[in-house]
């Protein structure tokens, strides 16, 4: 390894603009702390979270999932002792123990180096829990830290939709909760619901999703002028930021950078050979090292199943109805309900304008929830356009699950099934 | 001429070839615990020496494995997955499945006619079916490798095993032992969950006759019974099943070269 970081060759062409929102969630995460000091409220939440709704009630909400994100892209690793430390095997979800364990640590419960800056790794405790039961792993998380805080919390439940005729009672069944979440959240902060605000957060949310949807329109170019862990690094402006003034505008940088690409012939990556779909999560404590990896395999990732998740769709998103809107993100995520009902996340289209080679397919090892849905997604669009696929596993946050060597046979080996296609040998 | 090295976790496999692909010599070598520089490089030169010439008459080295990244191997290096389906059609264009079991690894490779690989799904987090499992249980019933394959054969009852875990059935294996349950029973049961374990795998590709089993656990006799009766389908072998990928990474050499 060089020790000039000058003469480190990269091959991902990463979108500056990227680094402007990594600065923001950062900077949110400090207001958090801040605020947290003066007594202000602090909420925390996992799964697919009514988040808006919560920000518009001007309180400082912390995303879980970003949180363990966070701590395993920092290399935190007492989060995960402490976890285990509980009781809790390596084989739950990542997301869950990384979070759990952060609990404890923040309650002064188990030990850890204290040369670590807890404000740079994690957030406050909080005074109050959001628990939205998308899987049984969150169902369950959201019930212990309720208990080990003794912490009011709310509980939308949210039930599998197997067909269009469950849908409606669902969506009513998820709204007439929100209604209540709303009663909650003024009586844990003491004011009047500010209906403007969600409408106002709705619309940023809505902006956002539209940029979003940009980005996708600008994967399918050749080169592609950003790859979709561009994307996944802009991910934090609707998962932590969601609703903030900011968020849309940082998006916009991204988009603007990425169009000036487009116009000068600049690429995502250093010379892309291959066109690749990824099915499943992301390896979120190592995505630099991902998306430098793929870069230098020629492999531009240009789309993912998780880019449907967290509101992708301006059009489902109607700040005149905010409760509706809500409702229907859980309800239609791809995890949570049948493929056919959320079928962006099965579209064989959209891997066909996105003119791809091969689908990787991250499993997670500790989410049973994607590991059950991806393998359907891949044989379909596989079978649908004669794509080859591999399966990679992995994990959200937990370094355990990686291994190197497993990762880069796997790829290799789909590289070369789409090099002999292409040959026709 | 050209040569193939397949450096894997237990032995490395090295096939010398000629321009009308003909194979001239092959090795297989097993050193220590886990193949290193120096037992690869034996390898090689003594699939040389055997071939009777020397090292610069090698025009282009192919290495595959999980060592093929080995420096000092290969002008160019493929995954398994090229090199086994590439192997394995050469032996016998009309193979369609490929099972491969290794020391480390194993995997399940589909072929279209043409021999492009159509699909494929590896075990490489695993070690209960694989080759280092069989080592292992050998070693737990004191019997030579080369014997266990064929007892299994003769077994009428095979024993219950059920644990999935290398580490956890060798310790099921002897308190089997101590009660008496006989070495060649439990061998059987071991090996048909083995081939129940690699059942999974195997359907996530697809059977497609003929299948065609490469590896140095294809050499014993015991897992291939098995795997038949579990896949319902006969099991065709090449004369030395481990050099499959060595050959197919000869092959991949011949390309470059001719």
């Amino acid at each position: 390894m060089s020790n000039n970081p000058e003469k480190v060759e990269r091959y991902h062409n990463r979108v500056a603009a990227t680094k402007a929102i990594g600065e923001a969630v950062e900077a949110y995460y400090e207001k958090c702390w801040d605020d947290a000091e003066k007594g202000e409220l602090t909420a925390w939440g996992e799964g697919i979270a009514y988040f808006p709704l919560i920000r518009a009630a001007g309180v400082n909400y912390i995303f879980a999932d970003a949180m363990s994100a966070r701590m395993g892209a920092k290399k935190f690793p007492y989060a995960k002792l402490a976890a285990a430390d509980f009781g809790f095997l390596d084989e739950s979800c990542s997301y869950a123990r990384f979070h759990i364990g952060a609990s404890r640590i923040l309650k002064g419960d188990f030990p850890y180096d204290k040369s670590f800056d807890l404000r740079k790794i994690m957030a406050p405790l909080p005074n109050v829990y959001f628990n939205t039961d998308c899987c049984s792993a969150g169902n369950t998380w959201g019930d212990l830290l309720q208990r080990y805080l003794d912490i009011p919390t709310y509980t939308v439940y949210t039930r599998r939709v197997f067909n269009r005729d469950e849908w409606d009672p669902e969506m009513n069944h998820v709204t007439e909760q929100l209604k209540e979440m709303v009663t909650f959240i003024e009586k844990m902060t003491g004011k009047p619901y500010n209906w403007d605000k969600l409408r106002e957060v709705m619309l940023i949310l809505q902006q956002s999703a539209a940029m979003r949807q940009r980005m996708r329109e600008l994967l399918k170019i050749k080169p592609a002028p950003l790859t979709y862990f561009d994307v996944l690094s802009t991910f934090s402006s609707f998962t932590i930021l969601h609703g903030m003034p900011e968020a849309p505008k940082l998006l916009e940088g991204v988009i603007k950078e990425c169009e000036d690409r487009v116009a000068k012939g600049i690429g995502g990556i250093k010379k892309e050979k291959y066109r690749i779909y990824w099915i499943g999560a992301m390896y979120w404590s190592r995505l630099g090292f991902m998306a430098e990896k793929m870069a230098k395999m020629g492999i531009t990732v240009v789309g993912g199943t998780y880019d449907y998740m967290f509101y992708p769709f301006p059009e489902e998103i109607d700040p005149d109805k905010p409760l509706e809107a809500l409702a229907y993100a859980p309800i239609s995520c791809g995890y949570t309900t049948d493929n056919d009902l959320a079928p962006e996340m099965s579209d064989w289209r959209i891997c066909k304008d996105l003119d791809i080679d091969g689908i990787i397919v991250w499993e997670a090892h500790t989410c049973r929830l994607q590991s059950g849905t991806n393998h359907d997604r891949a044989d379909y669009i596989s079978s649908r356009l004669g794509v080859p696929v591999t399966y990679v596993t992995g994990d959200f946050v937990d370094d355990a699950f990686f291994n190197e060597a497993q990762f880069d046979t796997r790829v290799q080996g789909l590289l070369e099934v789409i090099d002999a296609r292409r040959r026709g040998k | 001429m050209v040569a193939g090295i397949d450096i894997g976790s237990l032995t490395a496999k090295a096939v010398i070839m000629d321009s009308a692909r003909n194979i001239l010599a092959s090795e297989v070598a097993q050193r220590g615990i886990i193949v290193d520089t120096e037992a690869a490089r034996m390898c090689m030169q003594t699939a040389i020496d055997k071939a009777n010439i020397h090292r610069d008459e090698i025009a282009f080295t192919v290495s595959t494995g999980y060592g093929r990244n080995l420096s000092g191997f290969g002008d160019k290096n493929l995954t398994e997955i090229s090199c086994h389906a590439k192997g394995a059609y050469f032996l016998d264009p009309e193979v369609r499945t490929i099972i491969d079991i290794g020391g480390q690894d194993s995997k399940v490779i589909a072929l279209e006619s043409s021999g492009i690989v159509n699909n494929f799904v590896m075990n490489d987090k695993c070690a209960a079916g694989t080759g280092r499992f069989i080592q292992v249980i050998g070693s737990a019933l004191a019997l030579p490798l080369e014997d266990i394959g064929a007892l299994a054969l003769q077994s009428a009852q095979p024993a219950k095993v059920s644990s999935t875990c290398v580490v956890f059935a060798e310790s099921e294996v002897i308190s089997l032992v101590a009660n008496g349950v006989s070495k060649v029973d439990i061998l059987a049961g071991i090996y048909h969950s083995i081939a129940e374990r690699m059942k999974g795998l195997i359907k996530l590709v697809g059977v497609k006759p003929k299948v065609m089993m490469s590896g140095g656990v294809a050499k014993n006799k015991g897992i291939v019974h098995f795997m038949e009766q579990v896949i319902g389908e006969k099991i065709y072998l090449a004369p030395d099943p481990q050099i499959v990928g060595a050959i197919g990474a000869a092959l991949y050499a011949l390309d470059e070269v001719y």
